[in-house]
């Protein structure tokens, strides 16, 4: 055979896929459509806009500060939820701004006031609690915000909770969970100020699922890796890559931590090696890794059908 | 950069009133055709050739070839039935012109590219029927998510530029070639599965 007669040959496939490919237009956001209607809506968002700046509701911003500026960042910001509730303990106010997850990994962006001193992380303690299933664990690291508004003292400062959920068979997507955020003053001991949320998670984050050629199942999402089996058991996310399509390398960061068993729902243990709560240091698109790089070893994935 | 708009045909006479013209012997059906599939079959036959004055010849030829085959053929789908034969007619012209020389258009990407589909010839048998080779990659498109069987139909068919399909579907350039590459992967083994080619 050659590509000649491969071409001829794909010449002659059915009428209707070859006319399906060509009516097919992907919806885009760049949509024509009448300009009274761009005007009304313009004029609506400037409006809404106008007065969530002023009441501090709109702070995206803090994504690209995490991951800097991509076109990828577009996956993340879409599904992310607005939340601006408060709640006050000992005096101290902390306002949940908003929340994203991708379905294991929580971004939670935080004001709080009225602190002195600089946010340490060990006075801080997460929880997040699902009401329908108990006893789930997972942990959670604090990243500042610099911010020239709510940084410039220390009366009301920005951070954005990592949230790390501990295996995969419990996907958050669309679940509501409870926040609860305990902190202590100083290096006490004691948890002197609690503040709890309620907060239902985005329904739908982009997520591809792949194979490698020894049969370990990957889900890889635009912020964070999960590997289903062992073959990256105890190896180091700081020695991790992954490649993408154009061929370029993009490091990992996380604990890489594993899971032998876990209980589901219904109390059964299920026996089963994960390696998760590796992330992205940037945004990506979920499609476009074709590669895992570990310990020097390239790892080719292939996507699910 | 401008790239060619290869919509189908949205207005002129209903197709199965052209075809009846051409049943009929009426000349006003390559005239309606024309209107109708014109630019269609221009924008296939000008991927295929990049030239506007060998494009504009093999759609007059398309023309005179539905002339021929209708009847005794009754279409089904009249554009993509057009579509063919330009297809057909672009490429014989382009490798008539290029049969010593191998330039111009976009075929030489899309041959490239399809190399990857080629096993090793020390293990293929050469000579494949074209037709019963097209059943095999019926079946296989068939298996393929309807995203990334359009986006091989409009490269490996239509031969689209890749621009042209990301702009289409909206994708980034990696997103195509990363999935047309993925395609070509599976396209090769359900060849080799299939029994498409065969050893010596």
């Amino acid at each position: 055979m050659t590509t000649d007669e491969l071409l001829d040959a794909i010449g002659i496939i059915d009428d209707e896929a070859i006319r399906d490919a060509k009516e097919y237009q992907r919806p885009t956001s760049h949509r024509i459509v009448k300009w009274s209607v761009i005007a009304a809506c313009l004029a609506l968002c400037v409006a809404l806009f106008g007065v969530a700046y002023s009441q501090g509701l709109i702070t995206l911003d803090w994504i690209e500060k995490l991951f800097g500026v991509s076109e990828q960042v577009e996956l993340l910001e879409g599904q992310v939820i607005s939340i601006d509730e408060s709640a006050v303990s000992n005096g101290i106010n902390l306002t949940l701004n908003s929340i994203v997850t991708d379905g294991s990994i929580i971004y939670a962006d935080f004001n709080i006031s009225q602190l002195e001193g600089e946010i340490l992380e060990k006075d801080f303690n997460f929880h997040v609690g699902l009401p329908t299933f108990k006893g789930y664990g997972g942990s959670g690291s604090l990243t500042p915000i610099a911010n020239s508004e709510s940084n410039s003292d220390n009366d009301n400062q920005e951070f954005v909770l990592r949230y790390t959920v501990s295996g995969m068979n419990l996907n958050l997507l669309g679940k509501t969970i409870t926040l609860i955020v305990n902190y202590h003053d100083g290096g006490s001991g004691e948890f002197t100020s609690k503040w709890i949320f309620e907060v239902k998670l985005n329904n739908v984050m982009e997520s591809v699922s792949y194979t490698m050629q020894d049969g370990t199942g990957v889900i890889v999402t635009p912020i964070s890796i999960a590997l289903e089996q062992w073959s990256f058991f105890g190896k180091s996310a700081d020695n991790y890559k992954v490649e993408m399509a154009d061929g370029s390398l993009i490091n990992l960061t996380g604990s890489s931590s594993y899971e032998e068993g876990h209980i589901d729902e219904n109390g059964n243990k299920i026996p089963r090696y994960k390696v998760n709560n590796i992330m992205f240091v940037e945004v990506i698109d979920p499609h476009e890794i074709v590669a895992i790089w570990a310990m020097g070893t390239r790892y080719e994935l292939v996507p699910d059908q | 950069m401008k790239y060619l708009n290869l919509k189908l045909g949205c207005e002129g006479m209903e197709d199965s009133s052209i075809v009846e013209l051409y049943w009929a012997r009426s000349e006003n059906a390559i005239t309606e055709t024309a209107l109708k599939y014109g630019k269609y079959c221009h924008a296939i036959a000008f991927n295929i050739l990049s030239n506007k004055e060998d494009a504009d010849e093999s759609v007059n030829d398309t023309y005179l070839g539905a002339w021929n085959c209708i009847p005794p053929h009754s279409p089904y789908i009249l554009s993509t039935f057009l579509g063919k034969i330009t297809r057909r007619i672009s490429l014989k012209k382009w490798r008539d012109k290029n049969a010593d020389k191998r330039g111009g258009g976009e075929v030489l990407f899309v041959l490239d590219e399809l190399a990857d589909c080629i096993p090793s010839s020390n293990d293929v048998e050469r000579e494949v029927q074209t037709v019963e080779l097209s059943k095999v990659i019926n079946a296989f498109i068939k298996t393929l998510p309807d995203t990334e069987r359009r986006v091989f139909i409009c490269r490996y068919w239509y031969l689209d530029k890749i621009p042209a399909i990301c702009k289409q579907f909206d994708f980034s350039p990696s997103k195509v070639k990363s999935m047309l590459h993925r395609t070509r992967e599976k396209l090769m083994s359900h060849l080799e599965k299939e029994g498409a080619v065969y050893d010596d």
